[in-house]
């Protein structure tokens, strides 16, 4: 095939992924983000499918069967996790502005300058063999489809010229579109929407191309996968691909399930895109399934195409790496070969576009920043915007990167098989984990653990994988792999301590995460913290239950305004400050025109602004030259907090009391009211109650007295007289009884015989009593009570009390020629209403309210003398109330009164406890 | 009414089960290179394994409730300034 046309179609395809990222950054400036779609999110995590997915799998699978797929079972057994851990990672690094992945295990141990920069040693130096990886096999399968329609072998690096080399145009075309998409911002804590809209559509090209692969290979070259794999079975040279085989197959796929598992967290660019790029925390909840579901997609056809490409060809004649270009280029599909390789270059690029910014972002904030900071020569300090100068750092990180992996490319990359330049990288990579995932869950991991744990995961990394590569590759002498330094057996670079059974990468992850993690508990448990690690630690382990809103203020002194803001413009540009300053202090309601003091709470919120443009680490560097006083010690924070805690304590049991008194006195002032009152009316009551009972009693005495003085009194007289006494004495009785009633009634100790009954015959009985008196005063009487009356609940006895009562006061006060009296009884609603009404003189309306009061008597103007005991109405009144009814009056003077009450009806009690029920 | 945390907790299940399934004392038992239906034993069971898992996974996720300690962060510190 000719170059131009793979020039021409890798550069369009180039230009593309460049129109889609620019158009995706466009709409995320007009705030309409094209990645709002969570699917987005899980693809642009596929990043983690590189060219050693697309080509090195299917070279793993001729070598060893099953044992490419720990690579992507550990990293669907982290997302099964992904809730309950990448969630909170995400959170902890919105809460924190937390920009890479040094910045995150800095942040954790005090925003410590020293771990971060060591973090980026490790990532960089680790992941350069990864990034020429990508280079190799770019280059291979390009040289590959370049001698089409014949299937060669591969040119071995660095045999041609450096200027006719494509791996250097592939890198730096590479470097330059990093730079253009990931570095046009220097606030990184942004998202780099149009980059993450380009690593997805590259996640769906490389899908695309390698199924397309697959299924031709297995449905156009062969019949189907049984007919593939019963030919594969004929020869046991392939037919062995199908089981593990031997222990040290067993170990391996153990610590490729482990290194995998560490990878997809602690990548530089799995960090990027996962957490730092996230948008939305619900975003997370897709990918849990659609990310497992992508690399169950990339990995089906694996085995096809390993096992087709060895019964096709010589192993020897041509790399299983290359089968899946091969394959189609021998069957002289030229398109499909185009497509394939572009495949590759998809997921080549894809993986050094994130993986530069990456780095060049961790470089620039956690090594050179620090660096130029501290130099007084630079003159850093005084100068006025940075931004640029942070850009350019950033740019020029990257290209530096990607010629680094160019150089490790040319002088280590044919020694070696492309998953295991890729092994190399997992391993540095998984360094990060004991710190990153203890320090998330376990507050007691200290800076110094960290430390110490990472550089002595880092050395055995070097000493058993780095080095015996360079020596490997001829750059060292061979002798101290094979015979160990200076002869010393134990020390033997692939087997130290004499510790034999693994190959070369399981040898060194073992080793150096064991001592790793060793080292880490080890230091931190002998170990102490400073108050900023304690403080850090417990925002990183809590962050669920503090949230956003709980910022640790711990600046103890104070920075004037205008100094703070030139600081943070000077990193983040003029505008974007005074806008972040802005979008401050209309968010907490302060005008900041007027203050010139910034306070700690201001001082934080422009620490968290910087930690955004240059890593928490240089950020607290940056604000503590500018703010006066320091940092909170460790026995201050405590001091603080306990006695905040304490005097928050006291007052609050003070307010307590207060009020608690409030209340008692309150009640007391009322009860004493009532009391007074009560007092008052029990004084009425007995001046009332003896005045009524001696009226009677002087009547009664003064009669008898009369009697018995005069012992002659004609009879006629005598027996006047004794009626007087006889009347007054039933009089009295009455009283004394109607007396009793009322105490009992009022004190509630009268015994009732509540019953449903028809209140008809109750009202009919009650005329029928009082019948007598209505014959004699000659009273007409209309009865208006319907038969069939709903039946009442109440105590029979007691209501007929009522009735005769409001009757005979009616026979009382009706007219004394033409007396007429109307009795009603109706349902009316939940009750039933029976009315008594008489045509005599009337009741003042003054005299309505108090009618129902003990002892108060409406006199006839004629007639002096009471009529009652003025204690009826108010029984009356007691009896209906305790049946739950009401008793009231109407009357227009000299037209009658009428006094009605009304009980509750059977049906309506019954419906109120069934609804309570 | 589920318990909040109960879908998080099922996805705790299922990676307990594929940690468990996918590991080597396990795998013995399908470690034969033999053919079943025309496709090698141990892969028809680890890709069986690991399809179920996912679509356990797809349907358990559809569950995962956001309780009041796990609300996210207001979007104004999601954003940052612009």
């Amino acid at each position: 095939m000719a170059g131009w046309v793979v020039i021409l179609a890798s550069l369009a395809y180039l230009s593309l992924l460049f129109a889609i990222a620019y158009y995706g950054d466009r709409r995320a400036d007009a705030g309409r983000s094209l990645i709002r779609n969570p699917a987005f999110y899980a693809l642009s995590i596929a990043v983690y499918c590189t060219s050693w997915t697309f080509y090195g799998s299917v070279g793993r699978a001729a070598e060893s069967g099953a044992e490419f797929l720990p690579i992507y079972l550990g990293p669907t057994l982290v997302f099964l996790l992904g809730w309950f851990m990448l969630r909170k990672m995400i959170r902890i690094s919105k809460v924190n502005r937390i920009t890479s992945i040094a910045d995150f295990v800095a942040a954790r141990y005090g925003k410590s300058q020293m771990l971060a920069g060591l973090v980026t040693v490790i990532a960089v130096v680790g992941i350069l063999p990864y990034i020429s990886l990508q280079l190799k096999a770019v280059s291979q399968s390009f040289s590959v489809l370049l001698a089409y329609p014949a299937v060669t072998q591969p040119n071995p690096a660095g045999s041609t010229l450096l200027l006719l080399d494509e791996a250097l145009w592939v890198a730096l075309l590479m470097a330059i579109f990093s730079i253009l998409f990931g570095t046009r911002h220097i606030d990184a804590a942004e998202h780099h929407q149009g980059m993450v809209a380009a690593i997805a559509f590259e996640s769906i090209v490389k899908l695309v191309a390698f199924l397309a692969v697959g299924l031709f290979v297995t449905f156009g070259i062969f019949g189907g996968f049984a007919d593939l794999f019963g030919k594969a079975a004929e020869s046991p040279a392939i037919a062995r691909l199908f089981a593990i085989s031997g222990a040290g197959g067993v170990s391996s796929w153990v610590m490729l399930t482990f290194l995998a598992m560490a990878a997809i967290v602690c990548l530089p660019r799995q960090f990027q895109v996962t957490v730092v790029e996230n948008l939305n925390e619900r975003d997370l909840k897709r990918a849990i399934w659609l990310f497992p579901a992508y690399l169950i997609a990339i990995n089906l056809f694996v085995l096809p195409i390993a096992v087709a490409g060895l019964l096709q060809f010589d192993k020897s004649a041509v790399a299983p790496d290359t089968f899946v270009l091969s394959l189609p280029i021998a069957e002289q599909q030229p398109w499909l070969a185009l497509l394939v390789f572009l495949g590759g270059l998809s997921a080549a690029t894809g993986m050094v576009i994130v993986e530069t910014i990456a780095l060049s972002t961790m470089v620039c904030n956690d090594l050179v920043m620090p660096v130029l900071l501290r130099s007084r020569w630079f003159g850093l300090a005084q100068r006025a915007d940075l931004t640029k100068t942070l850009l350019g750092i950033r740019r020029g990180t990257i290209i530096v990167i990607v010629l680094l992996g160019y150089l490790y490319y040319r002088l280590i990359g044919e020694t070696y098989a492309l998953v295991t330049i890729g092994l190399v990288s997992f391993v540095a990579a998984a360094q990060f984990a004991p710190a990153m995932v203890a320090g998330m869950f376990w507050k007691g991991g200290t800076r110094a653990g960290a430390f110490a744990g990472l550089l002595t995961g880092f050395a055995i990394w070097t000493y058993t994988l780095l080095l015996p590569s360079f020596a490997r590759s001829g750059w060292l002498p061979l002798d101290f792999v094979e015979q160990g330094p200076f002869g010393i057996e134990l020390l033997k670079p692939y087997a130290l301590f004499g510790l034999a059974g693994f190959d070369a990468i399981g040898h060194a992850t073992f080793w150096s995460i064991v001592a790793n993690i060793g080292v880490y508990v080890g230091v931190s448990l002998l170990t102490r913290q400073d108050a900023i690690e304690r403080i850090q630690a417990a925002q990183f382990v809590d962050v669920f239950r503090t949230g956003a809103a709980h910022e640790t203020v711990f600046w103890r002194g104070t920075a004037t305004l205008t100094e703070l803001r030139d600081l943070v413009a000077r990193f983040v540009g003029h505008e974007r400050a005074e806008q972040a300053f802005r979008d401050y202090a209309r968010a907490r309601g302060i005008n900041l025109e007027k203050a010139r003091e910034a306070d700690a709470d201001l001082i934080s919120f422009a620490e968290r602004v910087l930690a955004g443009a240059i890593g928490a680490a240089s950020a607290r560097v940056m604000v503590g030259s500018v703010a006066k006083g320091e940092m909170v010690g460790i026995e201050e924070v405590m001091r603080i907090l306990d006695e905040a805690s304490q005097i928050l304590q006291y007052s609050r049991q003070l307010e307590l009391k207060s009020q608690q008194l409030e209340a008692a006195t309150r009640e007391l002032r009322e009860a004493n009211l009532r009391l007074q009152e009560l007092d008052r009316l029990k004084d009425d009551f007995l001046s009332t109650v003896s005045h009524e009972l001696r009226t009677p009693l002087t009547s009664i005495r003064s009669f008898s007295e009369i009697l018995l003085d005069n012992p002659a009194l004609d009879k006629d007289q005598r027996g006047n007289f004794i009626g007087i006494i006889a009347r007054e004495a039933e009089r009295l009785t009455r009283l004394i009884n109607q007396l009793l009633d009322l105490a009992k009634l009022e004190a509630g100790r009268l015994e009732w015989q509540m019953s449903d009954f028809d209140p008809g015959p109750v009202v009919q009985d009650a005329v029928a009593a009082v019948q007598g008196l209505i014959v004699e005063k000659n009273i007409a009487l209309e009865s208006d009570v319907p038969p069939g009356l709903p039946f009442v609940r109440a105590d029979k006895d007691r209501l007929t009390q009522v009735v005769i009562n409001l009757l005979s006061n009616a026979v009382k006060f009706a007219e004394p020629a033409n007396g007429r009296i109307w009795v009603r009884a109706r349902a009316e609603g939940d009750y039933l209403e029976v009315s008594v009404r008489d045509n005599g003189p009337g009741i003042p309306r003054e005299w309505q309210d108090r009618i129902f009061e003990r002892f108060v008597q409406v006199k006839k103007r004629d007639d002096p003398k009471p009529q009652g005991t003025g204690l009826g109405l108010p029984i009356c009144k007691q009896i209906i109330e305790f049946f739950g009814g009401r008793i009231w009056v109407a009357s227009r003077p000299g037209h009658g009164a009428t006094f009605s009450f009304t009980v509750p009806l059977s049906r309506a009690i019954t419906r109120k406890l069934v609804a309570a029920a | 009414m589920r318990r909040p945390g109960l879908g998080a907790e099922r996805l705790i299940g299922l990676f307990l089960i594929g940690a468990i399934g996918f590991s080597p004392p396990v795998l013995t038992l399908f470690n034969k290179a033999i053919l079943v239906a025309g496709i090698p034993l141990l892969y028809l069971y680890l890709f069986g394994l690991w399809v179920l898992l996912v679509a356990l996974a797809g349907i358990v996720v559809t569950q995962l409730v956001p309780t009041g300690e796990d609300k996210p962060p207001p979007p104004a510190n999601e954003e940052g300034p612009r």
